[in-house]
């Protein structure tokens, strides 16, 4: 007999084979199940295939060499097959990663790529490009007592509300700097990579909440912070564009309930485009500014 | 099958780059109008971050240098099969192979390479004005066989991580590589024979497009026009820390900023480059 673990994340309940420390353990009845297990070579009937996953109506297959496959199914399993000796954390990264985003899609949810912060009584989303600043923000909004509900991917449901994810930041380095974190007992994502999981257990809000704004961060080679307010087809296009793994949406045959969750949020939230200078990143100026503007 | 459809713009950066694509932009565009310098796609670089994620369904920020480079050759082949026209990639990475028989820009999805080359003496000066370093500084990057962009692994950059070695390898690592189809402009002829440069570049590339065409596709793409519409609205390519990208657009400025002790340290460096593309005449003397 296999030991199950179970856990809450993003609105689910999890039963896993193998244990998950990031998540926060829970009871009851599973929503989803992770299981160890063989993965198909590939899929059929592959709507969308990319380098690494090929995606199908209600299954995905994702491959990271030398460290597993993951195949998410009908949104309420995913096998996943090492193809390294250890079941660690680097295991883990893409489990959370890549292969929750298309679980998310195949449930009809709404990942959007970055991070959430509770300001007063509802949720802020951090989205953007990689590398613009959407855990930076995170860290340091945390680093100010606010409390934040998932980082890397932010996910809506269908009552527009933001569920909580797991009370962990993924953040570099340099940004740990730059807040004054000591790295010495944080764990690196990757032992070559020096990224490091921040457990954020206090500042962790742990209930849905209801989105109000998403900022979407973009960066220039100018000096000074801008922001412009979207609506209508920009505004649409902006959030289809950030929701996490957009392309799997296509090849998970989803584009239909992504349409309609996006056509029901929008008209109930604002979005921004927030431009900041590319280089340093200011991150009590720019934290300044963002709450000026939603004041 | 593989479809031979990526035309390769490579080179060092400050060679000459921006200002090809440009005049590619407007060649292939029927606008009256000269092409927007912020219009240039930022997915036609080949480092982009952007791009890279979307093609494999993963983070690049969660994957090692060597992983990235070893899926950067999928990825561009998957783009190559996606896409019914010819496709301009600016590249400032160097050729190299990224595991056995294996390179970075694959041979199979790649119709030629575009290899723009300037005087090193110039694109120094350039390079030191755009990153707002100390050309002795620059110099030391310049011989660094080493040298890469973006290749801090405690820090997110906004590229992906772009090997280029030193001057003298860079060039050699495009020019000497047979595997692709490679032709070599070089900056100053771009200057002193644009239309001739230009049109054999066209001829390369294998588009019909006529003299008018090429023509019209230069002016718009003159570098007052580029140097005015930055100073009207800017330009994202350039580095924050420097005041302009356009800067100058000349042959010869070196001559205004670096001194004996640095011209013999470059050309100790790369006099075998330098005498082959002619920046430097049977004595060794500079020919800019």
């Amino acid at each position: 007999m296999v030991q199950l673990f179970t856990y809450k994340a993003f609105g689910l309940v999890i039963k896993s084979e193998f244990e998950i420390p990031e998540l926060l353990n829970h009871e009851g009845i599973s929503d989803v199940e992770i299981i160890l297990g063989k993965t198909p070579q590939n899929l059929k009937n592959i709507n969308k295939q990319g380098v690494k996953y090929q995606a199908s109506k209600n299954e995905f297959l994702l491959e990271v060499d030398n460290i597993a496959k993951y195949f998410v199914n009908s949104g309420n399993k995913i096998t996943v097959e090492l193809l390294k000796e250890n079941l660690d954390k680097e295991v883990r990264l893409f489990l959370l990663g890549s292969s929750f985003g298309a679980l998310f899609l195949q449930r009809g949810l709404l990942p959007i790529h970055g991070s959430a912060i509770k300001l007063d009584e509802s949720v802020t989303i951090f989205t953007g490009l990689s590398g613009v600043g959407k855990s930076s923000m995170a860290a340091y909004f945390i680093n100010q007592g606010y409390q934040a509900l998932a980082d890397d991917i932010s996910v809506v449901n269908s009552n527009l509300e933001v569920v909580p994810g797991f009370p962990n930041l993924k953040i570099w380095n340099d940004v740990l700097n730059k807040l004054d974190i000591q790295n010495e007992s944080l764990s690196q994502i990757r032992p070559d990579i020096k990224k490091y999981q921040l457990p954020i257990n206090d500042n962790y809000y742990n209930e849905s909440l209801p989105l109000k704004n998403i900022i979407i961060l973009t960066t220039k080679n100018s000096s000074g912070f801008n922001y412009e307010e979207l609506f209508g087809i920009k505004k649409f296009n902006a959030i289809r564009n950030n929701t996490y793994r957009h392309r799997f949406v296509q090849g998970l045959e989803k584009q239909q309930d992504h349409f309609q969750i996006l056509n029901k949020l929008l008209p109930n939230i604002k979005v921004f485009n927030v431009s900041r200078p590319q280089s340093p990143i200011m991150l009590k100026e720019l934290g300044d500014f963002i709450i000026n503007l939603l004041d | 099958m593989y479809k031979k459809n990526i035309i390769w713009l490579a080179s060092y950066p400050k060679s000459g780059n921006t200002w090809f694509r440009v005049f590619l932009t407007n060649l292939l565009s029927d606008s009256n109008i000269p092409a927007s310098i912020n219009d240039l796609a930022e997915t036609s670089i080949s480092s982009s971050r952007k791009l890279f994620d979307e093609y494999t369904g993963l983070s690049s920020s969660d994957l090692t240098f060597e992983e990235i480079d070893s899926m950067r050759p999928d990825v561009y082949r998957m783009q190559s099969q996606e896409s019914e026209e010819l496709l301009f990639k600016k590249a400032h990475d160097k050729y190299y192979t990224v595991a056995k028989d294996q390179a970075l820009f694959p041979s199979e999805i790649s119709k030629g390479v575009i290899y723009i080359i300037r005087n090193p003496f110039d694109v120094l000066v350039s390079f030191a004005y755009h990153s707002a370093k100390p050309v002795e500084k620059m110099i030391s990057t310049f011989n660094n066989s080493n040298y890469a962009f973006c290749d801090k692994n405690d820090k997110l950059q906004n590229q992906l991580r772009q090997i280029m070695g030193s001057w003298s390898d860079h060039v050699n690592s495009w020019t000497q590589q047979k595997n692709i189809p490679v032709h070599i402009i070089r900056y100053e002829d771009m200057i002193q024979d644009t239309f001739k440069t230009f049109s054999k570049a066209v001829e390369f590339i294998e588009i019909k497009k006529s003299k008018l065409q090429i023509t019209e596709a230069i002016k718009k793409s003159d570098f007052s026009v580029l140097s005015n519409q930055e100073k009207e609205l800017g330009f994202k390519e350039k580095m924050i820390k420097s005041n302009s990208f356009f800067r100058k657009g000349k042959s010869g400025d070196w001559q205004n900023h670096l001194n004996e002790k640095m011209i013999k340290e470059i050309i100790a460096n790369h006099i075998k480059v330098m005498s082959k593309f002619g920046y430097l005449d049977s004595d060794n003397i500079p020919v800019y």
